[in-house]
């Protein structure tokens, strides 16, 4: 977690003449307010701007898939559009994988779920969609953040044209790379680690994880962001599928610090972390 | 997002209120809600001994005393600071002595300890929501 906390500040500093910057323009006004105002300065030449707030949809037709965790799961569909029916299409190493990782469930409760997720790792891609958390979309030249609020993780999406780098370590966040296509920006994703889930329900990924995300405007108020994953090694066919974000003009993102009281607390009988 | 739960009575001398349904969903964004039982609603009593306004999930930590004045600690598991903030909540919204009834699910593993999905206080006044925004479904 060392260097993880390491990396962050770094990224950290990198950001900050952006955030102050855009701070300094819009001292606390409502996002969309800001939206306009941060594009003249920063990205006049992108055809649209998300910057803002936002915040995920957990709308019935996007992903509430169960009453206690709406939002929570993927609705994964076909090339259609249509819900996938039955299990993924994972491959053998894919259904291997599945088999060995510990999601909760019936019979295994978090502390002895193996979820990366529970250790406070980086959520990884598509996963960090699912987090009930908001997630800020800035634009700067050459990139567009996007800090989401669970586990301060960030993406970076590369948007002067560079290529996916290359030789690089894998990553549990990706290597994203940006273009436009009208007002949609169209996300490549690669170089990711094999470490996190792409769901609560342990579904694994390899290294050859591949993500193209496109995110539009539904209207000013709300981004809809199509998600299609290639993986060639886990799954025989590409899955697809959707999450929906809403403006929250008045909300700024807050500290949240995973280990700050993680899974301690369940072990109730040692109460390990709970002093008083 | 609303749905009514089927509510069964733990019977312990003295401990328990009557449990009315609870219709807000369970909302641990972080690590699920595995640790409960879902098929039991139960309400206790009892005396704040500090609210932790920790990420990722705040924690009730609380006395309840049963008819023969035993003592005993509990503990209710609460959302996230962050996602109680945008509700309402602060963490002085609940202080050491306050007389509160918490309604909630229990672990399925004995411990004293349960989800908290409704907090009030003895006297009538109740807590802020807990929840997700209320247009966050749209």
């Amino acid at each position: 977690m060392r260097s993880r906390t390491i990396l962050l500040s770094f990224i950290g500093m990198l950001l900050v003449p952006f955030v102050v910057r855009a701070q300094a323009s819009q001292p606390r006004k409502g996002a969309g307010q800001t939206a306009n105002q941060v594009s003249n300065e920063t990205s006049n030449r992108a055809p649209a701007d998300f910057t803002g707030v936002w915040y995920p949809s957990t709308g019935s037709t996007l992903g509430a898939a169960t009453p206690d965790n709406p939002g929570q799961q993927f609705v994964w569909l076909d090339a259609e559009g249509k819900p996938l029916k039955g299990p993924l299409p994972l491959t053998a190493w894919g259904q291997q994988r599945l088999k060995a990782n510990r999601p909760t469930g019936t019979n295994t409760s978090a502390i002895d779920s193996d979820d990366p997720d529970f250790q406070c790792f980086p959520s990884g891609v598509p996963r960090v969609y699912l987090f009930l958390y908001p997630m800020e979309m800035i634009h700067t030249p050459g990139r567009v953040l996007m800090l989401f609020e669970y586990g301060h993780n960030i993406r970076q999406i590369f948007t002067d044209g560079r290529g996916h780098a290359q030789d690089a370590e894998p990553t549990w966040m990706g290597d994203s790379i940006g273009h436009w296509e009208g007002d949609t920006l169209v996300i490549d994703t690669t170089g990711f680690n094999d470490k996190t889930w792409l769901g609560y329900g342990g579904q694994p990924h390899s290294e050859a994880l591949h993500v193209i995300e496109r995110i539009r405007r539904l209207d000013q108020e709300s981004l809809m962001i199509d998600i299609t994953l290639e993986d060639p090694k886990a799954y025989t066919t590409p899955l697809h599928t959707q999450k929906k974000y809403v403006l929250k003009p008045d909300w700024n993102l807050m500290e949240f610090v995973c280990e700050d009281n993680s899974l301690n607390f369940l072990d109730y009988e040692k109460k390990t972390r709970i002093q008083k | 997002m609303r749905f009514k739960l089927p509510v069964s009575f733990i019977v312990a001398a003295g401990l328990v209120v009557p449990a009315l349904p609870v219709s807000a969903p369970l909302l641990f964004a972080h690590h699920g809600t595995a640790e409960y039982d879902n098929t039991k609603t139960i309400s206790l009593q009892g005396t704040v001994t500090a609210l932790q306004y920790l990420n990722p999930h705040a924690l009730i930590l609380f006395t309840v005393k049963d008819d023969k004045g035993q003592t005993t600690e509990w503990t209710a598991e609460l959302q996230s600071p962050n996602l109680l903030s945008r509700r309402g909540w602060s963490r002085s919204t609940l202080k050491p002595g306050d007389q509160i009834i918490v309604t909630g699910r229990p672990v399925k593993n004995g411990a004293k300890a349960m989800s908290g999905q409704k907090v009030a206080f003895t006297d009538g006044r109740e807590t802020p929501n807990m929840g997700l925004p209320p247009d966050s479904s749209k």
